[in-house]
Parts: C-alpha cells; sequence; structure tokens
C-alpha cells in the first residue's frame, strides 16, 4: 500500500508510545478501591409490556449492593440527543431487544450477572413491528405517542413530472442497504466514581464529553457542575459511542452504592443494545436527456429508525440533502421518512446517511450510463457541479473545484492498465468508479458551537485544550501539527488537554469530520492574540521591540539572533499573568435557511477492481485507489488512516456486513457471525491520493477526513461487479446467491 | 520474583489429566457420561458458553504424548495423525508437508490462534469441522480406545452408523500415505461468508483416482463443513466410476450432485445456494483435472 | 513438562477441587496463584494481575485483541483456561521490548499500524508470531498470520506497511 503523501510532518502521534506498549489505560481498564461492577437487565421481547418487575431475590443475594430500576431514576428517565425519548430503565413498556429494565451493582461481573437471572419481569408481549413498512400500515400499533414516524425530511426544486416527460432515458431502481455495526474494538464501559461533594466523575467513552455531562445531569437530578465527564481515550467509536450507552447505570448504581462502579460490556451486550447505521430503502427515479444530463431525479427514503429517536432525524436529513450528490439537478424531488420498528436502535454511524444515498445517486449514474451507452465518467462530468455553483439544496456554500478535481483524478487512474489477472475459466474480472460529495459539521439550524484554549502553562508548556475526544482518528496528531506549524514551537513545548470536561473548552462534539477544521480555524482566530501577549510580556521583561520577537521552539527569539531564545517559555511562564487566549465560534454555515444544509464539502473518489467467482457467486476486491479532496493535509499518516480504514469499513458494508434482525431479535450477536473484513479481505494494491488545493483565497483550511472514505467505495464496488459479469446488485451486502443465480441465468457456467 | 494471590471463589469441573491412553479411557470409565475428553477446547468453551452443559470432570488429552504423533508406515502405507495434533502442525511437521491437500484444509481452518490450540481430533469429533468431509474423501479409518477394545472403523461408517456420543477415545486417523501417486487427484475447497476465520457455508472434498487409459476407478466427493450433514457422495461415484474422465456428460455430473445433497440453511445462506456451489465446485474440479478447461498456468490447486 | 504434570496432577487431586494452584511465567515473572482450573487466562491477567495491556473484546476466540504467546506461541488468552496453562512461559504485550522498544513496536509507530489502540497488542503479539517463524514473509504470510486479528480502524494499511518494512529489513540482513 503507498500514498502520494509526502511525510512532511513525519512524527510520531502524541498516544503512539503508549498505545505500541500497551501501556495506554482505556477507561474500561480503570479500577479503583472498593469497585463494584455492574450489569444491565435488557429485554427478553422486542415488544412488550412490562406487568412486574420484581428484584427482591436479586437483592438477597450476598455480595449484591444494589438492584436498581426506573423507579430508582431521581431525574428524568430518559436520553437522547436530539429528542430524550429513550427510557433509561422501561416502565411499563419495551420496544428492542435492548431495552433496560434494572441494573445491578456486585461484588463481581460473575455476581451481577447471576444477579440478574433472580430478577423477575412479567412481559406481555406486543406485535413486533419488524420493517418500516409493517410499521407505516394504517392499523399499526404505535410505538410511540405521537405514532411510528419519527420524522419526514424533503427537498424540491423545479419539476419532476413534467422533467421525466422530457426524459430520453429514464432509470428507475430502489437500493436496500443494511444495519451495519460499528465494530469498534473496545465495547462499551467504563467506571462511575462518586465524589465526596455528592457528585460524580464518570470515566466512560463519549464523542461529546458535554453533552454526557447535560444528560446525565437530567437523568440523575444533580447541576451538571457536580459531573465531570474524563472520556478520552477511546478504542474505537465511528458515531457509535455518540448516544448514552452504560453512563445511566454506572451513574445511578455508583450514587446509589456510593461507591465506584465499573461496567463493561460484553460483545453481546453490547451488540444487544447498541446504535446501529440505519438500514434503508431508497428508490430513485432518474432521466436524462440524450446527451446524459439529468432532468429529473426523484427520490424516496425509508429508514429503519428502531425503537428510539437518538439522532434519526439528523441523518435522514443529511441523506436527503445529499441525494443530489456532485450533481446539477435541475428538477430534484427527495422525500424522506424515518420510522420506528422494533428493530433495535438506528443512530449516527460515520458516513451519516451519505453512504446510503450516495449508492442510490451513483448506482443511478452508472445504470444511465449503460442505457445510454455512455462512458460512466463522461456521464458524471457531464452534470457535474463547478466551483461556484450551489450546494445540492440550491443554498450557497464554500466555493470548491473538489468535485471537478476528484474526477478528473479518477479518469486518469482508470486510464491505468488494470493488473494482470490469472487467466481463470471461472472468474471474472472488473473495473468500477464512483464519486461523492459529503458535507463537513452539523449543518444549518442546528447549534454547532466550536471553539478552543490556548495559554502558557505553569510549567511554561503552550497548552492547547479542545473538548473534543480521542477515539483512535488521531486527533492529538491533528493539534499537535497544526500547534507547532501556527505557532511556531517544538514539539516538546506543546502540551494537548482533551477529554476531561473540568479543564477542556467548549468545542462541540467530535463528529460531522468537524475535529480538523476546528482546530485549524481556532488556531487562526487565537495565534496572533496569544502571540502578541506572550511577545509583549518578553517586551515588558527584556525591553526588546515586540516586532523583533516571535515564538519558535523553546522560547522566544529575536530576530537576527539565532543560537538561543532570549526567554524560554518556563521563564515566561513564571512571570506572565496575561497568557491564555478563548475562542468561541460557530462552525462555518451556510447563509440559506435551508434545513441541515452545510457549507464545507469534501469530495471523495474510488476506483476498484474486484474478482468474480463464477463457481460460488463471491466477489473480492483486487485493488482500491481513492481520491480526496478535503484541503491541506495536516497529519499525512492520520489522513491515510481515516481513509483507508474508512475504505475497508464501507468494503465490509458492501461484501458482508449486516446486522441482520429476525422477528426483532438479532441473528448476529458476536464477531462470529457478524463479519467485519480481516486482512484476507483487504487489497494490499491499495492507495491513497490527496488533492490538497483549495480554491484560492478559500479561509477554512483543511477539512475533516473521516467520513469522506467510507461513501463511494460502496457503489465502486457495485459497478464493477457489474462490469465482471454484467448484473446490477441494488441490495447490500452484495449476495452471492445473487449472483450465482445472475451467473446461472447468463448461462456462464456450462453445466448448470 | 513471586507473586501470591488469593483465590477466586467460583465452581468448576475437576479437572483430569492423564499422560496415558489407558488412564484417560479408566477415568472416562470411572465418572461415564459425568466425563468429558477435552483437548484444545477451542469449540467446547464455546459450546459450553452457548448452554452445552459443562461436565463435572474434564479429561484433559493435552497430556498424553502419543495422541500427538504424526507417523508414516512405509511399509504398510499407512499416515497415521493423532487425535490430539495441533491444526497449525501443517506448518511444522516434516511427515504432513507432502500431503498439502491435508495442509491446505488445516490453513482454512479458523486462524493462527486457534490453530495452535484446536486439534485434528477435536475438529472430527465436534461434528461440523472443516476436516470431516476431507477425511471422508480420503477414506480415513478412525483409531478408537475404550475400557473393552481398540479397534479401527471406516470414517464414513462409523458416521453414519455409531450414535456419534462415544464413550470411546479417538486416538488417531489413519490414512493411505499413496495420496500423492500419479492418476490421482484430491481436492479440498472451503466458503464461508468472509475469505477466512469463519464458519463453513460449506466444504467440498474429493479425491479421484484413474487408470492408465484415463478410465475412473475412484471417485470420493464429500460435502461437510459448517451445519451440512457431512455425506460421501455415493450415487455420483457410482455415476463416475468406469467412464472415462474426458467425455463425462457434465451436465449429468452436476445434476447427480444436485439430487444427492441436501445442504443445511441458515438465517444467511439458502439451502439452495448451497446446493449449487458444492456441485460447482466438484464439478470444476473434476473437469479441470480431465479436461483442458481449467488448466490454469502452473497452478493447479485453484478451482 | 514432567514435574509440571505431576504437580497439576497432584493439585487437581488433593485440593478441594474447587481451585487449585497455577504456576505461571508471564513477561520472565513466576506467579503463583490460586484459582479456579477453569478461570479464563484473560481475566486472570487483566483482572487478578492488572496487566491490562492484554484486551477483551469479543471473548470468543475471534478478534485476537486478547492474543499472547503461550511457549512462542501465538493463542487467544479468552479461549485458554488456567489449568491450561500450568508450567507454561508467557508473553504479553507488557514483556514485549525493554529498555528499547521491540522493532513491531517501533515499526507500528512509524508506519501507522494503529488508531485507536485496542487492537494493537493482540496485532503486535501476532506480527511477532509471524516472525519468529518467517523473518521475511510474503503478503500470503502475512495475510494467513494476521487473519485472526481484527482491526477497524486502519483497514489493515499501516499495519501492512509495518510487517512489510521488517521483511524489507530482515530480507537486507540475510543478504
Amino acid at each position: 500500500m503507498k500514498s502520494n503523501l509526502i511525510e512532511k510532518k513525519d512524527r510520531i502521534r502524541p498516544d503512539g508510545l503508549s498505545k505500541v506498549t500497551g501501556d495506554l489505560k482505556y477507561l474500561t481498564d480503570l479500577t479503583f478501591p472498593n469497585m463494584l461492577y455492574g450489569k444491565v437487565l435488557r429485554s427478553k421481547y422486542p415488544h412488550a409490556k412490562i406487568l412486574s418487575i420484581n428484584t427482591e431475590k436479586a437483592e438477597s443475594i450476598p455480595g449484591v449492593e444494589a438492584v436498581i430500576t426506573h423507579k430508582d431514576v431521581p431525574g428524568m428517565n430518559r436520553f437522547g440527543i436530539i429528542i430524550a425519548d429513550q427510557p433509561v430503565f422501561c416502565e411499563d413498556r419495551v420496544r428492542y431487544i435492548g431495552d433496560a429494565i434494572a441494573a445491578v451493582a456486585a461484588e463481581s461481573f460473575e455476581l451481577a450477572e447471576e444477579a440478574l437471572k433472580h430478577i423477575e419481569v412479567v412481559y406481555e408481549e406486543l406485535p413486533i413491528l419488524d420493517s418500516p413498512d409493517k410499521a407505516l400500515e394504517s392499523d399499526a400499533i404505535r410505538l410511540h405517542p405521537a405514532g411510528n414516524i419519527c420524522s419526514r425530511s424533503s427537498f424540491r426544486n423545479g419539476d419532476v413530472q413534467q422533467a421525466f416527460e422530457e426524459c430520453v432515458a429514464i432509470v428507475e431502481e430502489t437500493y436496500e442497504l443494511p444495519r451495519q455495526l460499528h465494530g469498534y474494538m473496545e465495547t462499551e464501559g467504563g467506571v462511575v466514581v462518586p465524589e465526596d461533594d455528592g457528585g460524580i466523575t464518570v470515566y466512560a467513552a463519549t464523542q461529546h464529553g458535554f453533552k454526557d455531562r447535560f444528560q446525565i445531569s437530567r437523568i440523575l437530578g444533580i447541576p451538571e457542575s457536580m459531573i465531570r465527564i474524563v472520556s478520552s481515550p477511546i478504542g474505537g467509536s465511528f458515531g457509535g459511542k455518540d448516544e448514552q450507552n452504560i453512563q445511566p447505570y454506572a451513574s445511578l448504581l455508583a450514587l446509589a452504592t456510593k461507591k465506584p462502579v465499573k461496567i463493561h460490556n460484553t460483545r453481546e451486550e453490547s451488540i444487544r443494545a447498541s446504535i446501529k447505521r440505519h438500514p434503508m430503502k431508497i428508490t430513485v427515479k432518474t432521466g436524462t436527456d440524450a446527451t446524459g444530463k439529468i432532468l429529473a431525479h426523484q427520490v424516496k427514503i425509508i429508514a429503519d429508525k428502531g425503537a428510539y429517536t437518538t439522532l434519526g432525524p439528523a441523518v435522514l436529513d443529511f441523506a436527503v440533502e445529499h441525494a443530489a450528490g456532485p450533481y446539477m439537478i435541475p428538477n430534484i424531488e427527495t422525500e424522506g421518512v424515518s420510522v420506528y420498528t422494533n428493530n433495535g436502535v438506528s443512530g449516527e454511524f460515520r458516513g451519516f446517511g451519505g453512504n446510503q444515498i450516495t449508492f442510490a445517486l451513483e448506482g443511478q449514474m452508472d445504470r444511465l450510463a449503460e442505457v445510454l451507452k455512455m462512458d460512466p465518467i463522461e456521464i458524471r462530468k457531464k452534470n457535474l457541479r463547478t466551483t461556484y455553483d450551489l450546494g445540492p439544496m440550491g443554498h450557497r456554500i464554500a466555493p470548491t473545484d473538489g468535485a471537478a478535481l476528484v474526477l478528473e483524478k479518477v479518469q486518469e487512474l482508470s486510464k491505468l492498465p488494470n493488473k494482470d489477472y490469472k487467466e481463470s475459466p471461472w472468474k471474472r474480472y472488473g473495473t468500477g468508479i464512483a464519486i461523492t460529495m459529503h458535507g463537513g459539521g452539523l449543518g444549518f439550524g442546528r447549534l454547532d458551537s466550536a471553539g478552543g484554549r490556548i495559554s502558557l502553562n505553569k510549567q511554561g508548556e503552550i497548552e492547547i485544550s479542545f473538548g473534543f475526544e480521542e477515539c483512535g482518528q488521531g486527533l492529538l496528531s491533528v493539534i499537535e501539527n497544526l500547534v507547532i506549524e501556527e505557532i511556531g514551537c517544538s514539539q516538546q513545548d506543546v502540551k494537548i488537554v482533551i477529554g476531561d470536561t473540568s479543564v477542556v473548552s467548549l468545542s462541540g462534539s467530535s463528529t460531522a469530520s468537524r475535529g480538523t477544521s476546528i482546530v485549524w480555524q481556532s488556531l487562526q482566530k487565537m495565534k496572533g492574540p496569544f502571540k502578541e501577549k506572550i511577545c509583549k510580556y518578553v517586551s515588558d521583561t527584556t525591553s526588546i521591540h515586540e516586532e523583533e520577537l516571535y515564538l519558535g521552539p523553546n522560547g522566544i527569539w529575536q530576530v537576527g539572533k539565532d543560537d538561543a531564545p532570549c526567554m524560554t517559555y518556563k521563564e515566561c511562564a513564571e512571570g506572565i499573568v496575561d497568557q491564555t487566549v478563548l475562542t468561541s465560534f460557530h462552525f462555518p454555515v451556510t447563509p440559506d435557511a435551508v434545513n441541515g444544509g452545510h457549507f464545507l464539502y469534501t469530495f471523495g473518489g474510488v476506483k476498484v477492481e474486484v474478482e468474480v467467482d463464477l463457481l460460488t457467486g463471491k466477489v473480492k476486491i483486487l485493488a482500491l485507489d481513492h481520491v480526496v479532496s478535503a484541503g491541506p493535509v495536516v497529519s499525512p499518516k492520520g489522513y491515510i488512516g481515516q481513509i483507508e480504514g474508512g475504505g475497508v469499513m464501507s468494503l465490509g458494508y458492501t461484501l458482508m456486513e449486516e446486522v441482520k434482525m429476525i422477528d426483532g431479535q438479532l441473528a448476529t450477536t458476536n464477531f462470529d457471525a457478524y463479519l467485519m473484513p480481516n486482512i484476507v479481505d483487504v487489497p494490499f494494491d491499495t492507495n491513497v491520493h490527496a488533492i490538497e488545493d483549495l480554491v484560492e483565497g478559500d479561509p477554512y483550511g483543511p477539512r475533516g477526513v473521516g467520513e469522506i472514505g467510507t461513501i463511494a467505495i460502496i457503489p465502486a464496488v457495485v459497478k464493477a461487479v457489474h462490469d465482471a459479469i454484467g448484473c446490477w446488485v441494488s441490495k447490500l451486502p452484495i449476495s452471492s446467491e445473487e449472483i450465482l443465480e445472475n451467473i446461472e441465468s447468463k448461462g456462464m457456467l456450462t453445466w448448470m | 520474583m513471586v507473586n501470591q494471590i488469593e483465590p477466586l471463589i467460583s465452581s468448576s469441573p475437576i479437572i483430569w489429566a492423564p499422560t496415558t491412553i489407558e488412564e484417560a479411557i479408566e477415568r472416562k470409565k470411572e465418572f461415564g457420561s459425568e466425563a468429558e475428553f477435552v483437548s484444545g477446547s477451542t469449540l467446547l468453551q464455546l459450546q459450553w458458553k452457548n448452554g452445552r452443559k459443562v461436565p463435572k470432570n474434564i479429561i484433559s488429552l493435552e497430556q498424553i504424548p502419543t495422541l500427538k504423533q504424526i507417523q508414516i508406515d512405509e511399509d504398510k502405507r499407512i499416515l497415521s495423525i493423532g487425535a490430539s495434533t495441533l491444526l497449525s502442525s501443517y506448518k511444522t511437521d516434516p511427515n504432513l508437508k507432502d500431503f498439502t491437500v491435508i495442509c491446505e484444509a488445516l490453513q482454512s481452518i479458523a486462524a493462527p490462534a486457534v490453530r495452535n490450540r484446536g486439534t485434528i481430533g477435536g475438529n472430527i469429533m465436534g461434528g461440523v469441522g472443516d476436516l470431516i468431509p476431507l477425511f471422508l474423501a480420503l477414506k480415513a479409518k478412525l483409531l478408537f480406545h475404550d475400557e473393552q477394545e481398540t479397534k479401527l472403523v471406516d470414517f464414513w461408517n462409523w458416521l453414519q452408523h455409531s450414535q456419534k456420543k462415544t464413550a470411546a477415545l479417538l486416538s488417531a486417523i489413519q490414512l493411505t500415505s499413496d495420496l500423492v501417486r500419479t492418476n490421482s487427484y484430491s481436492f479440498y475447497k472451503k466458503i464461508g461468508r468472509r475469505e477466512t476465520f469463519t464458519a463453513a457455508i460449506l466444504t467440498v472434498a474429493g479425491r479421484i483416482s484413474w487408470d492408465e487409459d484415463g478410465v475412473i476407478e475412484e471417485a470420493n466427493l464429500a460435502l461437510g463443513g459448517g451445519d451440512n450433514q457431512p455425506l460421501l457422495l455415493e450415487n455420483t461415484a457410482y455415476h463416475l466410476i468406469g467412464k472415462k474422465g474426458d467425455v463425462l456428460d457434465w451436465k449429468g455430473v452436476y445434476t447427480s450432485i444436485l439430487s444427492e445433497i441436501s445442504p443445511a440453511e441458515d438465517a444467511f445462506v439458502s439451502a439452495n445456494y448451497r446446493r449449487k456451489v458444492a456441485a460447482n465446485l466438484m464439478v470444476a474440479a473434476l473437469q479441470r483435472e480431465f479436461t483442458s478447461i481449467g488448466c490454469g498456468e502452473g497452478d493447479t490447486d485453484e478451482i | 513438562m514432567d514435574v509440571n504434570n505431576t504437580a497439576l496432577h497432584n493439585d487437581l487431586a488433593i485440593e478441594d477441587q474447587q481451585t487449585f494452584t497455577l504456576n505461571i511465567m508471564i513477561n520472565g515473572d513466576k506467579y503463583i496463584l490460586k484459582t479456579s482450573p477453569t478461570e479464563k487466562l484473560v481475566n486472570i491477567l487483566r483482572d487478578e494481575l492488572q496487566l491490562v495491556g492484554t484486551k477483551i473484546s469479543c471473548g470468543i476466540g475471534r478478534c485476537g485483541a486478547c492474543s499472547i504467546l503461550v511457549d512462542g506461541a501465538l493463542v487467544n488468552s479468552c479461549l485458554l483456561m488456567a489449568y491450561q496453562v500450568n508450567g507454561k512461559s508467557i508473553t504479553t504485550i507488557e514483556g514485549m521490548g525493554g529498555v528499547s522498544l521491540d522493532e513491531i513496536q517501533e515499526a507500528f509507530l512509524l508506519e501507522g499500524g494503529f488508531q485507536c489502540g485496542y487492537c494493537t497488542p493482540g496485532m503486535i503479539l501476532a506480527v511477532k508470531y509471524l516472525l519468529s517463524m518467517q523473518p521475511n514473509p510474503t503478503e500470503e504470510d502475512i495475510k494467513e498470520a494476521l487473519s485472526g486479528n481484527l482491526c477497524r480502524c486502519t483497514g489493515y494499511g499501516g499495519i501492512i506497511r509495518a510487517v512489510q518494512s521488517l521483511a524489507n529489513k530482515h530480507s537486507k540482513n540475510i543478504v
């Protein structure tokens, strides 16, 4: 695997040493004196009334110190980032098999587990809504007071019906995408420690410490100031740890027992309770004129929300917004509906609906190209946005030529000869390409506050603080590299503070590819005033003119005197009083009032080569090229890692991953049946091509790349399969059975 | 540094660690159904976790050196593989090196860390192992010991007729060491939902031999893996034997295989798909051996 | 080995048959622990001995996060019961490197062979085992050796580059 990125800033990531030595303590590795172990009783049924809960027997077991239910929640018995509709503990009804009913704290996990078996819950089963279709039936039982529709979202421009009449080619297809597991290697967990003042410290992973603090305070009924959230390091998240998971239970148990309580989900518990990627069914009708210019695009999205809201409405909005992707479509009608079911809970997941909608959009482009007998790249070019075009919902966005640059690079790559594959009568080879456009930040209409803090601390370190989390994505490297670059100091001078609400500044969530953007923008705002403060102090102390001073390695330097700083940071820290600069701003957002509309977009493209086995219908990825346009690369290894890793995550989504549910129950409970790609599934021949140029004068700097690598690969693989054997797949993960049926019907095996 | 640590409170089976086969049988006799033979326990532990009854007595076979031997008897032309031979032995044991189809099969099971614990005997006695179809195709014999006798049984015969919950101890798998002779061909293929390290959707294996005129003398085709009931395809063998390999009616062979097998079905893969894939793999293997089709350059093992 | 067998035998026969004495070398240190004979080694390492560098993720031997070396061989510590490791010598991530880093750790740092780091201890031990068998592994060797270790972050790219950098280094040394 190689990349075109020169390792110009080839620093070892700040958390690297402790990760390769195993010294790093994750929050699930922590233990405290007198610590108890917690377990949560989850629902036996996907949908049922709770007639009674009896905890007496469990409580009487020696070594069991607390058994709690909804009756023991002092504050609001609900959580949820957008709408708090998920019960901490169910009172009278369960809506999915992960719904919590009770929790136990005991002297060991085994004992807590044993105690769960002695909690008696009497259920009365209710009809299971195991698909959005079922939930949308007029006589379907209501999962929530307002019915089974969680949210609707739509966008219209022009007149689709009239435009279809003018179309020469029309393609209609329904795309189905499955429920995906985040599959972070560290399951949810941590320890909650009760403090002397009646408050707590929560050591548990989240993507937004302050949001956890808010949610937990609401549940416990204590002020936020009494809650400290320590939330990094994290063993992977990908959106999956954004919502509350074990925090409410460990917090309630810690307060109930006045002892530290640890909960660490087993993989089975994690898969049962955790949020997943939304399954979506997307029906699309797209028409073009004879030249391939799209005239009309009609999209209907049905998302399987599962039992509770969490970030569902925002995911749907994102999918609706990205329905047109990087293409200029004069007549468009997109309607989305997110529907409550008893299928677990769908929520935030890397790509945020972009993966699903782009599969449908790029699938349409390829099918239209086939109908029109056009080159797949040409049809895309024909419809591609240009630098100053409006965004996908007709809103103003930061000018960008990323779409064209990515497509050009993809075209260049697709002209290269494929690898020479071994001739076999039972293998076919194919190539596919796809591109995508992806918004960063939370979008119009959401509070998207950003910010950071920089100061010279007492130890003489340049201390930079953000309210972000290190989930593995390499945030620490991004911060370190940018501080060194923007301030001019050395690696040793930098002290990074994140992941602890008691000391960090407000930055918003570590989501939506916003981290890198915000760190860079914050530094642009803070570096001037910070340097000024430092230089003023040095100037006051040394009588050197401020203009002659600059911040460099180890201290403040005078222009022309290159042997040593005129004052070290340590010396400076001893005397300086005014040494802190804070910034707080809103993430750049479109000025036009379109719900969820983004302002900063990144672009991605993929070229992929596949092998289809005619005997088995199995698809294998042989070579993979990523092209990304997201501004300057801040941290090369981190950048490549995000793109490659994101790509493989979606390779899994395309070929093998599905959290299958049957009648609201899981068909996959652990990694024996939920299969994620291992090293054998990954093409060693993978390349990442970064396009670093931004439009001249772009003031927004590097964009985040956490999600962009996960999108275009999905349709590209499907196109490559078509290229190999001439069949279109519209349902993921690609079914070997469906492929084999095509092979059979096409007579590709002489004996079949 | 010596660290003393206080015990955990827990109840647990009693572990017996015999060092001879006789001793192991003695324990089994003593405890009967309250005891289970255990080797690497890579599968058993998962089954225990999923509700299989944990025995009161575990008779560990790990300390019995004779169960770990792989031997070739040149005179009798027998390859004998001890039941406690690790699945990873294909990497280290010189006796296995020439039997590429066995090495291939071993390499397809689980992943290195599991293969370093799991055993060949466990793979067979667990009932779902990928080695079952391979050893069926290779006409393996199993050497069992119980308190009364030591007996060598035909694997296929045993699979069909014995109740598998046997009290006897499997000590070795015996194969003909003539596997690698001219005019013969063995194949093995496992298909899963992922390339590697996954339960089999199906596993097929075969061994065919023919005379100087290309007339098929032996055609052992077997199906198994995962939940599939292991099967030696006797009807199809009957169809093939006596015919010349280069003039086979391939549609007929395919149809014969289809009609003879009935693979399992689960939430992910249908029986119909498995049936077709198994038949495809077998037909392709035969075709490649007997016709110019599919004779890719050099690599003769790729189906 | 014979001594250990006898010890195991005697312990199991003589004691109350609920606990036994586990003699084990971990990273060069000798430990004697009273434990249940079927207690999982991963729990002994993490909970009893606070050696939390060994991670737990699937608990059924399907992810490799708990990989360790037992007498030099790669195994999943979640699939090992205490009685199975009596008298054995174990290497965990805490036993890798010493005064300076092991070359594998170095390579992972330089090539970006990790992100969240949770699979890293197991992955590094799997690479250690690979290189102990094959100092100059091919692509096929690497695939086979690491097929039991899942990484959800990197897509394996950095890991592959790390192992290949070591293979290159070793092949130069051989020449």
